[in-house]
């Protein structure tokens, strides 16, 4: 394909090639060049094959506004071909193609369209209902465009996030855009300017002037010059290759930035918290509807001008214009200026053209064609002509060409303040939707505002950021008035043509509104047919603007192509709202550089090196298994024989302190925490407003109103909230500390605990000295203070040794070496969780939920009913729900099938109906049989009633029976634990 | 720069009347977000009821004062400076934290999320940054602060080098 002379404007490098394939085949182009213009520069004019009806299609645009030219990147699907820049070695794939993309072997899928009406997925192949699963299944597999193998796709590479603050965001980097930054900046505000492409100007970028010459007072000349003022100035952040991906609440505005082979990461996320948000994100070309619009060689004016003058590449031969803006105008000028033959010229609008453009095309010999516009397109897999028409007349003229450049004008990109929460309306007077309204904190310049002179585009972008510095509290007010009498003088938007399809399309079955999703005019008459007449209904049972193309393409035609189709003013319609992101990034940039940040415990390499299997336990990473037998099967019995080493440090403790502490310990606890007295543990449960069990722990007294006191590890972080949280209002004087990282957290457990820790200590550990539930603070070692507490969640003779963090591994290791003749074992948290399921001991969540209180679960004991004055949490609840029917129990299981054990979470039926579930069970060693805890039905409760468990990967004929027995299987009277 | 200060003694003040109190004979600052510096103590108030209290040296590790409202937490937390040049460049890439906003006054206390984990930030200077955090966080936090920031130039630096910056600190630079 023929390369044309070299501009000032080219952005390539024709002194570096760069190598590449394209479906295996060899290929060239240059560096700078994009995907897109480099397939189009070696000849290729099919990128792919539609979703629906395998259409063939083409570049159509350069901004990624479409699925048209999504291809395949060295295994990666779905890249965009107009703004991925092209890199040496590059492996390119057409998508949604089988065999070659020229003659796809689903291309007949063409000629089924009549089948294939709008929504017919809805309504056909659902009977027979065995029939229906097989084309559905089929249907799947051929849906979608590219296709992930993970095995061949390679290593996405490195992504960073990262994350800016700044009185002003402005997005938009052309001449609205960078006036807007400079005057923010100028009123000593912090900016950040976000710029989509690779580099600042916007339209200027590539527009040499009408004599092509690129002088001083180009438009392109300009542009350079705005763009390095902005670079220059060090207050203005500049980010290129960054596309915003939405904006949120609170002026978040988020995006990604695509960088260069020479940076260390392949992309990256950022994010920018604005107080004020400048959009000046430009316009669209409003796509024109007619038949085979999507044809390979239908291009819109940017992308044939961009091509010639951004990448030297001659869009075609012979092009043919339907147009309905001056820019496109000019675009056609400037291929004439190139050599590039240009016959025809039909512009839809009737009048209202720059007088200097129409007295230029007729001295270049181009034909214009006022109030005409494109009918149809000739040629079957390319373009090979086209038939224009005149509006409202009967004349039609068929040009022979290759390419064919066609817009209805153009339309203010409203991604951006869509998502900021902007209002809008259709004007008859440029023919598209306009601005209506904008939240506070939001401003928009430029061509956005459907504007076009630049002197009015600039002006709107110094306005927006004057305002934007104002906002923020900039003392600009002088030159504010003179930037709003600026734009007061201005003539406004020009006039635009108002049509979306071109003359004599017929019933449009081949005219598209959508390219990503095969949606033509004929779909929609079909969807108001069917009573989807507005475009938020057309648009999901039509699918038009559901693909990666959102609002671009088919965005506002929608609106006024259902109101045209109704009859109805464009007035009466609202173009539909677009949704982040505005613009797909990748997942791999989404999940970021993706560290595993985790708490670990001080004795976390001790552990690992003791073999020690770690998951994840909330915010934390802990030993599960000390082996390869995930049942724990010998680390349980070396407990319940003889004694185990658990490191229980993310236990959560705190201490809670001053005059009022014991007024919001008996707010939270259930219990009277008067009760709580020196030297004891007192143990009680926290509930929430609806009597479930949220925490629970132990609480002792260590000083005058001063308590110590724990909660289980995956509410620590959130304790002081909750206290506080219902406190509020209370006025209390008491302080709150969180201790749980401060202290290392040892759990000796085993019928030799005792004769262990005597080893390490001249404490009096007797039985009477210290008796279970006691709390001693004892010397361990050289003199290491350990708060000690004879608990027992295991169910035997078992201390809990509180220690300074950094003395975790010494008295871990004077545990260790005192118990090694004793055969000292460590254990996990699944043996805990098994020893502790033995005794019937509730852990929070896994024998809760929220549809059962505490009493329910058994824990009833706890309740100080008496004390309504403190206004315990979860007390008026209860009482509530003492006397309730029809709620859930715990209950213990015994397995009456040896030879199975359900799965956690099995469902309890009675016949076809749940009554319940099974929350654990497991298989004891010490008890002889497989063993479980249950929430059932209060009916299914009784001790001896046989349950029936249902589990959804066994067949559904098969049950398992289980008897109803007290919850507490391992040595009920709790005298393992008192000895 | 990043430097391991965790070593160095940390308390908690909290009382109810917090503001007439003098630990270790250092006034708490008044307003949340007000640090104070004195006897190589760095007091950061917290909030209406609670001040964090910081070695930065030079000179002894206090004792800890016989006083109900103070609270070692040394062990409970994990500190680490960052200093430098780059230290605003670091910081963009683990934290939305603002903690360079132009016109706040030097040293400020910003508490919230850098990598996702709570943490109190004391800004100094624009060369650099105190961060304390859950001491169980530390490995994985450093791990993950080290590879993000990375391509900002972040490498690890020794105690003296926190010492430079403190003596900056005490010049006003």
């Amino acid at each position: 394909m023929t390369r044309l002379p070299r501009s000032s404007a080219l952005r390539i490098d024709t002194d570096r090639r760069l190598r590449f394939s394209w479906c295996g085949s060899a290929r060239a182009g240059y560096e700078g060049d994009t995907v897109a213009s480099a397939l189009w520069s070696s000849g290729v004019r099919t990128f792919g094959r539609s979703f629906e009806y395998h259409r063939p299609r083409g570049l159509y645009d350069l901004e990624g506004e479409g699925a048209s030219q999504l291809v395949s990147i060295d295994g990666v699907p779905n890249q965009s071909a107009g703004t991925t820049l092209l890199r040496e070695g590059m492996a390119v794939a057409a998508q949604n193609v089988r065999g070659d993309p020229r003659s796809d072997a689903f291309g007949f899928l063409d000629r089924l369209d009549r089948w294939m009406p709008a929504g017919f997925y809805y309504r056909v192949f659902h009977r027979p209902h065995a029939a229906a699963h097989f084309v559905h299944n089929r249907m799947r597999a051929m849906a979608g465009l590219g296709i992930l193998d993970v095995s061949t796709s390679g290593d996405p590479g490195r992504r960073e996030e990262i994350f800016l603050n700044a009185d002003v965001a402005v997005i938009g980097g052309g001449a609205a855009g960078m006036r807007a930054a400079l005057a923010a900046a100028g009123a000593g505000t912090r900016v950040c300017l976000f710029e989509r492409r690779p580099w600042l100007g916007g339209h200027l970028d590539w527009r040499l002037g009408l004599e092509g010459a690129d002088g001083p007072d180009s438009p392109r000349a300009r542009g350079r010059a705005l763009a390095e003022h902005v670079g220059s100035d060090a207050r203005i952040r500049v980010f290129t290759s960054a596309p915003v991906t939405g904006i949120w609440g609170e002026n978040l505005v988020t995006g990604f930035q695509r960088v260069g082979a020479a940076d260390p990461f392949v992309e990256r996320h950022w994010e920018c918290r604005a107080r004020t948000i400048v959009v000046a994100t430009g316009a669209l070309e409003r796509p024109l509807v007619f038949n085979h619009n999507d044809r390979p060689g239908v291009m819109q004016a940017d992308t044939a001008w961009r091509l010639a003058r951004t990448y030297g590449v001659s869009p075609g031969a012979v092009v043919v214009f339907s147009a309905g803006d001056d820019l496109a105008l000019e675009a056609a000028l400037d291929l004439l200026s190139l050599g590039v033959d240009v016959p025809a010229i039909a512009d839809s609008r009737p009048e209202g053209q720059d007088p200097e453009l129409v007295s230029r095309i007729a001295e270049s010999g181009a034909e214009l064609l006022t109030g005409w516009a494109a009918s149809q397109v000739v040629g079957r897999r390319v373009v090979r002509g086209v038939q224009l028409a005149e509006i409202g007349g009967s004349t039609r003229r068929e040009f022979p060409c290759d390419v064919v450049v066609a817009n209805a004008g153009r339309q203010p990109d409203i991604g951006a303040l869509s998502c900021a929460g902007a209002r809008f309306r259709h004007s008859t007077h440029t023919g598209s939707f306009e601005l209506a309204s904008l939240p506070s904190d939001v401003f928009a310049a430029g061509r956005v505002l459907g504007l076009t002179d630049s002197v009015e585009i600039e002006a709107t972008g110094t306005l927006a950021g004057l305002e934007a510095a104002s906002a923020c509290g900039a003392s600009v007010s002088g030159t504010l008035a003179a930037a709003r009498a600026e734009v007061a003088e201005g003539a406004g938007a020009p006039p635009g043509t108002g049509i979306v399809r071109g003359p004599d399309i017929g019933e449009g079955r081949k005219a598209f509104l959508d390219y990503d999703e095969d949606g033509t005019w004929k779909n929609a008459v079909q969807c108001a047919a069917l009573g989807f007449d507005v475009p938020e209904l057309a648009k999901r049972f039509g699918n038009f603007g559901l693909g990666p193309g959102q609002y671009r393409v088919p965005g506002q035609n929608v609106a006024m192509a259902m109101a045209e189709i109704e009859g109805r003013p464009a007035s009466d319609v609202a173009s539909t709202t677009v949704r982040p992101p505005i613009i797909p990034p990748s997942l791999a940039t989404l999940a970021g550089p993706n560290h595993d940040v985790h708490k670990r415990t001080p004795l976390h390499e001790d552990q690992a090196a003791r073999g020690g299997v770690f998951r994840r336990a909330g915010a934390w990473k802990r030993a599960r298994y000390f082996s390869a037998d995930y049942t724990c099967r010998e680390e349980i019995r070396n407990v319940r024989e003889n004694v185990g080493l658990l490191d229980s440090s993310p236990l959560g403790k705190f201490r809670i302190w001053g005059p009022h502490a014991l007024h919001a310990l008996q707010r939270v606890y259930i219990s009277d925490m008067r009760k709580a007295t020196r030297g004891r543990c007192k143990y009680s449960a926290m509930c929430n407003d609806t009597g479930n069990v949220v925490d629970d722990g132990v609480v002792i007294p260590v000083g005058e109103d001063d308590y110590y006191f724990t909660t289980s590890s995956n509410r620590a972080g959130s304790t002081v909230e909750w206290f506080r949280y219902h406190t509020r209002y209370d006025g209390w004087d008491y302080n709150l500390l969180n201790l749980t990282d401060a202290l290392a957290s040892i759990n000796l457990a085993g019928p030799e605990a005792r004769a262990v820790l005597e080893r390490v200590t001249d404490a009096d550990l007797s039985n009477d000295a210290f008796p279970y539930l006691g709390y001693r603070v004892i010397p361990v070692g050289d003199g290491v203070e350990a708060r000690c507490m004879r608990l027992g969640f295991v169910g035997e003779l078992s201390y809990e040794l509180h220690v300074g963090a950094s003395y975790a591994q010494y008295a871990w290791d004077l545990l260790w070496d005192a118990g090694a003749e004793l055969g000292i074992r460590p254990f996990g948290l699944e043996a805990q969780y098994c020893m502790r399921a033995e005794k019937g001991h509730v852990i929070i969540g896994a024998e809760s939920e929220q549809r059962v209180t505490l009493l329910d679960i058994g824990m009833g004991w706890l309740w100080d009913r008496s004390d309504t004055a403190s206004k315990k949490v979860g007390a008026p609840a209860l009482r509530a729900c003492e006397e309730q029917d029809g709620r859930l129990e715990l209950v213990g299981l015994r397995i009456d099938d040896a030879g199975h054990r359900p799965e956690d979470g099995a469902i309890v039926v009675d016949g076809d109906r749940i009554a319940g579930y099974v929350c654990t069970t497991r298989v004891s060693g010490a008890l002889g049989y497989q063993y479980g805890l249950a929430l059932v039905e209060e009916g299914f409760a009784v001790e001896g009633t046989t349950l029936s468990i249902y589990e959804h990967l066994r067949s559904d004929d098969v049950r398992t029976s289980a008897t109803v027995v007290p919850p507490h299987f391992y040595d009920p009277k709790g005298e393992r634990l008192r000895v | 720069m990043l430097v391991d200060l965790s070593h160095r003694a940390r308390w908690d003040v909290q009382d109810g009347a917090i503001d007439e109190l003098r630990p270790f004979g250092v006034a708490v600052p008044r307003d949340p977000g007000d640090v104070a510096i004195a006897s190589g103590l760095m007091i950061n108030r917290m909030n209406r009821t609670q001040a964090s209290v910081w070695h930065i040296g030079p000179g002894p590790t206090p004792a800890t004062p016989d006083d109900v409202a103070v609270t070692d937490t040394t062990d409970a937390n994990a500190w680490i400076a960052i200093v430098g040049d780059a230290v605003a460049g670091v910081m963009e890439h683990v934290t939305s934290l603002d903690l360079f906003e132009p016109g706040r006054s030097l040293p400020r206390l910003i508490q919230g999320p850098v990598l996702g984990v709570p943490c109190q930030v004391v800004v100094g200077s624009r060369t650099g940054a105190l961060l304390t955090f859950a001491r169980g966080y530390a490995q994985t936090f450093a791990d993950a602060l080290l590879d993000s920031a990375a391509p900002a130039g972040l490498g690890t630096g020794g105690e003296r080098v926190f010492s430079e910056h403190v003596a900056a600190m005490a010049r006003g630079g």
